[in-house]
């Protein structure tokens, strides 16, 4: 009988703890998508949701489906979008304020604090991937706005809540690589949740990590490649 | 009338505080897949305003050109009550209102805004002076071109700002650039049919015959062009334009009915009809220009990935943003009567 095959799961938080071992400004976060193992159950979208208390219009994680061929020859793939953490983020560069920038290990970031809320980020990426808090919540309306609506989360590493208007509301949201969690030692939420176990995740300058070697010999997809955003998630098709 | 309309731009005014300070951005109908609406296209066309009619101004006020001199001071008032009204509406789309001074204290120099906002403060100091100064002379006329040289620059600015967003093919075009500068010209020569001079009335109106056609050149244009390409997002701003009544208000008041007034009789009464005509189609334009570029989201695919306020690529402007548009230019006008009492005292022709 041969050995039980390591979930990928494990291999990327060992490739995690490897990673975290180094300096910040040597790490290089990415990630893989592989669209030929995602089924399209949403759980990554989900799984951020709920980490987040994402309130309605707000998402990290869309799963987009698409539709090739016509009848009978036809496919559908599932295409999750989180941020692309470009290495040319045009959202950076579009921001009036400076308050979204790249961090040196790759995570493009929103300081909440400094956002004026002008929308600028959303405007100019050119993946969708920003959305905006207008402070609404799913219970709103029912006779009870229910309280996990206003527990706190932790983004960036900061506690926060949106009670009383407080920012994120009036924001833009986004993606971030589950940055709490990763320098707490735990994959992103997207990963983890993975049913399919489509979605790698570690460092870029590790060449023995996961996230590298298994595109080697692949078709790797690079989303809006013309625009030369240089994003840090790439797509197995 | 002055005292009406104050009331009435002051209760647009309340709308909009109550969008920042009360109801938040729950309130409004933009969100995450069209980020702009009526309240960035009203705030485009007051700036575009006041960059047209400071060009009028600096006529008389930067070369001392004296046909020019009636029309100045009043398109001098309407250019800094304009930019000046602007400034609160914008701030009103923000999520964070008070924090819009950020922008002046830690700009990100690689943004086009923060130039166009320092470039809207020095102009307004500028021209303010020049107001107070009163008639053209040597001494104002450094700070006349100067304050022209500041809303060329703001102008500029405020369409690099559209003209470098590469998420949106419809606005990622250098022609966007001319297209703000011919508009400003526009509404500078509709500014001035509107107020009369007492110059060469047939050079003012050939001059805005012609403005009119090449802008209409440049909109119809790129509506053509557009319809014709293949990337998906252009092709469908060309449907959004055809199907939408903005586009055809431009059409035929910011086009076609100024054209058959101003070729058709000459007096003073078609010529300021003409104006308000032009006025008004270029602020249908305007709205069609902010709001087209959305008319298909990043992926076309994501509107239906999840669903959610402010998850679609369908927008309609809802009361409040309706009331307090049109509060902020309510208001400007009544600002100008304010501002401008000199011109009703001396009379107009055109
Ligand atoms: S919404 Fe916030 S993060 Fe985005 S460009 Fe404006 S200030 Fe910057």
């Amino acid at each position: 009988m041969s050995p039980a095959k390591e979930d990928l799961v494990v291999t990327m938080l060992s490739d995690l703890k490897r990673a975290l071992r180094k300096p910040r400004s040597e790490r290089r976060w990415g990630m893989v998508i592989d669209k030929r193992k995602c089924t399209g159950c949403y759980a990554c979208t989900v799984a951020c949701i709920a980490e987040y208390k994402l309130p309605p219009g707000v998402v990290y994680r869309p799963v987009m489906e698409k539709e090739h061929g016509s009848y009978p020859n036809v496919t559908r793939e599932f295409i999750p979008r989180p941020c692309m953490h470009c290495d040319n983020p045009p959202c950076v560069k579009g921001c009036p304020v400076k308050a979204t920038y790249k961090r040196e290990d790759g995570i493009v970031v929103i300081d909440y604090d400094l956002c004026i809320g002008c929308r600028t980020c959303l405007v100019n990426c050119p993946y969708g991937a920003r959305t905006y808090d207008r402070g609404r919540f799913y219970t709103e309306g029912t006779p009870v706005l229910e309280a996990y609506e206003k527990e706190d989360f932790y983004e960036y590493g900061r506690r926060r809540n949106r009670k009383n208007n407080a920012s994120p509301i009036g924001n833009a949201r986004k993606c971030h690589f589950c940055t709490s969690r990763i320098e707490a030692g735990v994959l992103p939420l997207c990963v983890t949740s993975c049913l399919g176990r489509a979605t790698y995740f570690g460092d870029l300058n590790d060449p023995a990590a996961l996230v590298n070697s298994v595109v080697v010999g692949r078709n790797v997809e690079v989303l809006k490649e013309h625009l030369a955003t240089r994003p840090k998630v790439v797509y197995i098709s | 009338m002055k005292i009406l309309l104050t009331i009435i731009g002051l209760a647009g005014v309340l709308l909009a505080g109550g969008k920042m300070f009360v109801w938040g951005d729950a309130a409004v109908n933009y969100g995450s897949y069209v980020p702009w609406g009526l309240w960035v296209a009203v705030y485009g066309f007051m700036v575009t305003l006041s960059a047209g009619s400071s060009l009028i101004a600096g006529f008389y006020y930067g070369f001392g050109r004296e046909e020019y001199k009636e029309a100045a001071r009043p398109a001098l008032v309407l250019s800094i009550v304009s930019l000046f009204f602007a400034m609160p509406l914008i701030s009103a789309d923000l999520g964070h209102p008070l924090r819009g001074m950020m922008i002046l204290v830690r700009p990100n120099v690689h943004a086009f805004l923060p130039w166009a906002v320092w470039a809207y403060i020095a102009f307004l100091i500028v021209s303010i002076i020049v107001l107070i100064r009163g008639d053209a002379g040597r001494d104002t006329r450094f700070l006349g071109i100067i304050s022209m040289l500041l809303a060329g620059a703001f102008l500029l600015f405020e369409s690099l700002h559209f003209a470098v967003v590469i998420a949106h093919p419809v606005w990622n075009s250098a022609i966007i650039i001319p297209l703000f500068f011919v508009t400003a010209d526009t509404l500078g020569f509709a500014v001035l049919a509107i107020f009369g001079g007492t110059g060469n009335a047939f050079m003012n109106r050939t001059i805005l015959s012609s403005l009119l056609i090449l802008l209409g050149l440049m909109v119809i244009g790129q509506v053509i062009v557009h319809a014709n390409s293949s990337p998906p997002e252009l092709h469908e701003s060309a449907l959004h334009a055809v199907s939408s009544p903005w586009f055809w208000t431009y059409i035929a008041l910011g086009l076609v009915l100024p054209l058959l007034l101003l070729c058709s009789s000459r007096s003073s009464f078609t010529m300021k009809l003409s104006g308000w005509s032009i006025l008004i189609g270029l602020l249908a334009e305007k709205y069609e220009f902010v709001t087209s570029a959305f008319a298909l989201a990043q992926f076309a695919e994501l509107p239906s990935a999840f669903h959610g306020p402010g998850l679609t690529v369908h927008y309609t402007p809802n009361i409040i943003e309706i009331g307090a548009a049109a509060g902020f230019l309510i208001l400007t006008m009544a600002a100008y009567m304010w501002l401008s009492p000199r011109r009703k005292r001396q009379g107009g022709t055109a």
